[in-house]
């Protein structure tokens, strides 16, 4: 087999078990496709190296054999390495969603607006603790950016992906300098061998990057960018956007030039995260009444919750999943208000959310937000129905993994069709619409 | 199977207009008297007015009343474009009557 091209994989099956079905992109180490694991009957991403040489292909083995090691929700998981006709590969988590990068870009860049303050520290605090665990398991990333974090689409979790870079802490060379000129630490540019904490400056720049929009370092050459992440100050987060004065002092420890006084790990970021977002708690949620509809059985069934701060679209929406989901013992709860929404979803833990984005106290992004922002395994399915749509802003909601919607005023039997298209992704219908 | 899902589909939105079109057009009228009053729209007046002519533009055309969503939705377009040099009186009786008109003729439901 040639692996001159980067496509000539395309329809291959590798070890009799992955059936390549698209070219997700390439990396200085490798090809990554799209590819069907025919045995479990999965989406997988595999990387395959072209025209490796042996050393290269050692690296891979190592990187591989790292990364197998770990299990964590916001570290990419790599299932099996292998070889096929000379060229080795690795199988890995199929992260079906969007870059971070390409989000972060849509927002500051295409939109002009910063990304929701509460869901990019929810992001960091998620890295933060990914890192942590990819640190202790004796490896370094070695290119922490914003296009190697996924959101993933339907839970919004990120991950960090591409361990491209990542080798052994114990097996590090001081060789060529590996990464992104934008993200790498200073003692990288220097030559010394990249460490844990080379990988929290790192995190450190997509901090800066995420929450204001702005590289904390940047220039017209390479040469530029390198020469100020080894000499230059980065400007207050702060100065930039105002809000983030409780974030100004732990992005200073990220970026601190010298590894010895920079920020120790993953752990104390997210610790200090923690306490910034514990102080944007909301008020306790307004009192407020809540519409059940609940078809016969539906004690165990499924739980959908309708948020729309008008009464009769609710009625509407509630109806067309009642119709969706006839035959499937479901349950429909109503509010009009995003806390009202945070509190329902936290007692009954919707499998569906229906949520408007107009809403009196907290909009949609924030309410989804905090939704996602829970780390006990809750990913409702999200159908976001809303007239701001009509004007393009379903944008909004890309950095929440969330690509179901619906522009108001809807046609009803679209709602029907969208709420049951959703089941049967799912396997949850059984009605016959 | 398709004719059955259809059926099924616009008897429950027959029985919702049934259910609800009066509390819509209800709110219509109450929006055409805010419109058609003297008292300014400013502050939470305006805020309130805003914010029902937007569920009113999302929330009728979904039941049917297109001519309504459409009334609706140059009532929350006119507030936004003149937040600060209120809708002046001739703006807001034009609007009003044009929200009073898509109620007497809802038209044929989508």
């Amino acid at each position: 087999m040639s692996h001159g091209s980067g496509d000539s994989l395309f329809g291959t099956v590798i070890d009799g078990r992955y059936r390549v079905d698209a070219r997700l992109g390439s990396g200085a180490m490798g090809v990554v496709y799209r590819a069907r694991d025919v045995k479990l009957e999965r989406e997988t991403a595999l990387k395959v190296l072209q025209g490796a040489s042996a050393d290269v292909g050692d690296r891979l083995r190592r990187e591989a054999a790292a990364l197998a090691t770990l299990r964590h929700d916001h570290v990419v998981q790599v299932y099996t390495f292998g070889e096929h006709e000379g060229a080795p590969y690795f199988a890995m988590e199929f992260v079906d969603g969007r870059a971070l990068g390409d989000l972060v870009e849509e927002h500051y860049v295409t939109h002009a607006s910063p990304v929701p303050l509460y869901r990019a520290f929810q992001i960091l605090r998620e890295l933060a603790s990914g890192l942590t665990a990819v640190h202790a398991a004796g490896l370094v990333h070695r290119d922490v950016k914003p296009a190697n974090v996924v959101v993933e689409h339907r839970t919004g979790r990120s991950v960090l992906v591409d361990f491209g870079a990542a080798m052994l802490a114990t097996d590090l060379p001081a060789g060529p300098i590996l990464g992104t000129p934008h993200y790498l630490a200073p003692e990288v540019i220097r030559g010394e061998a990249p460490s844990a904490r080379a990988d929290i400056y790192s995190l450190g720049c997509l901090a800066f990057e995420l929450l204001t929009g702005r590289m904390p370092f940047d220039g017209r050459t390479m040469g530029q960018i390198l020469a100020l992440q080894r000499d230059g100050v980065a400007p207050r987060p702060s100065s930039l956007r105002a809000e983030l004065a409780p974030v100004d002092d732990l992005l200073a420890r990220m970026l601190s030039k010298d590894p010895a006084t920079r920020i120790a790990n993953g752990g104390l970021i997210c610790h200090a995260l923690d306490d910034v977002i514990a102080g944007m708690a909301l008020a306790a949620p307004r009192l407020e009444p809540t519409s059940e509809e609940t078809m016969a059985g539906a004690e165990d069934g499924l739980r959908i919750l309708v948020v729309d701060d008008d009464p009769a679209f609710a009625r509407l929406a509630a109806r067309a999943v009642q119709i969706a989901f006839a035959g499937s013992h479901a349950s429909v709860s109503r509010v009009t208000s995003g806390e009202a929404a945070l509190a329902n979803a936290a007692r009954k833990r919707p499998d569906v959310i229906v949520l408007d984005y107009v809403l009196p106290d907290i909009d949609g992004v924030e309410v989804l937000s905090r939704i996602r922002a829970r780390d006990d395994g809750f990913h409702p399915e999200v159908l976001v129905i809303s007239g701001a749509l009509a004007r393009g802003e379903q944008w909004r909601f890309s950095i929440l993994g969330v690509r179901d919607f619906l522009a108001k005023p809807v046609e009803f039997p679209s709602l029907v069709t969208a709420v049951h298209d959703i089941g049967e992704r799912r396997g949850w219908t059984t009605a016959v619409v | 199977m398709e004719e059955a899902r259809r059926a099924l589909i616009a008897a429950a939105l027959a029985a919702l207009r049934e259910e609800q079109g009066p509390g819509l057009e209800e709110r219509a009228r109450a929006l055409a008297e805010v419109l058609a009053g003297g008292q300014p729209l400013t502050g939470e007046a305006w805020v309130s007015a805003r914010a029902e002519a937007h569920r009113l533009r999302g929330t009728a055309g979904s039941y049917g009343y297109a001519a309504l969503t459409v009334a609706a939705g140059k009532v929350e377009d006119a507030l936004d474009q003149r937040r600060s040099s209120p809708v002046t009186a001739a703006e807001r009786a034009a609007l009003a009557g044009e929200l009073l008109r898509s109620i007497a003729d809802p038209g044929t439901p989508m």
